[in-house]
């Protein structure tokens, strides 16, 4: 009787052990892991081909992440300059007190806004596809 | 029949108490699970039919995310679309390969599809370049988890299932049930 009803039905009468292929799987699952890891840190290395959107209160500005150049935005108080240097952007000067906009460093992920309020102005990279894949909020 | 179908409503039970339980854990990153809940199902492999897995899995899903509070929003879609996967991809696996592999295996191959089915659904949420990121995350950890869950997987079989099914606390599902019902 004893382990007769687990032989006709899983054909394990023997204790369930770790077997070769459960290392095969798992080596392939490393190396798996590790392929994978190695092929996203070479293509995220590569793409700058986002597009920087600017914002003002009066306009809206697109400049390629490819060229460097400084570009100077008219705001409410006075004109943000914002640079593009190596595929990251900077606001490098604002007429704002608080430089919370400045001190946003330098941006090279899409997606991530840098944002004068005082100032009304905004800057942040979109994708090259011009995806409209945009979320403002996420909640578990 | 009716001992079986007692077998499968306990087996629900504590895949869903796991599932609950393990959201008590706190974990630095939001999608990462520890899958405890996964033991009980990887387990049933060997004991159930399809369609009661299918129940445990479902029953697990549904349970947890009600009692997590996400009940009817994305982690519920993204948490089902992963265990649908899981059940479906693994159970005719675990049928061919039994002999030849433990349940380490197929936890491994279970932390790989739900996380392809969480990608699959996130992708719907959240930006492609984004979602790369975060699958390295998941598939990496989830190799970590997936192995742990299989040895603990392995040792509950030996010490707790195979003696339960030997004192007939669970009954396994046989072709004799079938000419019962």
């Amino acid at each position: 009787m004893r382990g007769e009803n687990l032989r006709d039905l899983n054909g394990i009468t023997q204790p369930v052990r770790f077997k070769p292929l459960d290392g095969i799987i798992t080596g392939a699952f490393i190396l798996v892991v590790i392929l994978f890891s190695i092929f996203l840190f070479f293509t995220n290395s590569k793409g700058q081909t986002g597009v920087l959107v600017i914002q003002s209160p009066d306009a809206e500005y697109r400049f390629s992440m490819s060229e460097d150049r400084k570009i100077e935005i008219p705001g409410r108080l006075g004109s943000s300059v914002i640079e593009i240097h190596d595929g990251r952007f900077c606001m490098i000067h604002s007429p704002c007190q608080n430089h919370i906009c400045m001190n946003m460093g330098w941006i090279s992920y899409p997606n991530i806004p840098v944002i004068c309020l005082p100032n009304r102005v905004s800057a942040r990279i979109t994708d090259s596809q011009e995806s409209e894949q945009q979320f403002d909020g996420l909640s578990r | 029949m009716k001992q079986y179908r007692q077998s499968v409503a306990f087996y629900a039970a504590v895949s869903a108490f796991l599932g609950v339980f393990e959201s008590f854990i706190p974990i630095p990153v939001p999608f990462l699970r520890l899958g405890l809940s996964n033991i009980p199902v990887i387990t049933g492999l060997s004991l159930f039919r399809f369609r009661d897995l299918l129940f445990i899995v479902l029953f697990k899903v549904v349970i947890a995310h009600l009692f997590r509070g996400s009940l009817f929003s994305y982690p519920f879609l993204v948490g089902l679309s992963g265990n649908l996967l899981f059940i479906i991809a693994v159970w005719p696996l675990y049928r061919v390969s039994r002999r030849y592999a433990s349940f380490i295996s197929y936890s491994l191959l279970g932390a790989l599809f739900h996380n392809i089915g969480q990608l699959a659904m996130a992708t719907l949420f959240i930006p492609y370049q984004a979602v790369l990121w975060i699958g390295l995350l998941l598939v990496s950890l989830g190799v970590v988890t997936g192995f742990i869950n299989g040895v603990l997987a392995n040792r509950v079989y030996n010490g707790i299932i195979v003696r339960l099914v030997e004192y007939r606390r669970i009954v396994p599902f046989s072709e004799r049930l079938r000419s019962i019902e």
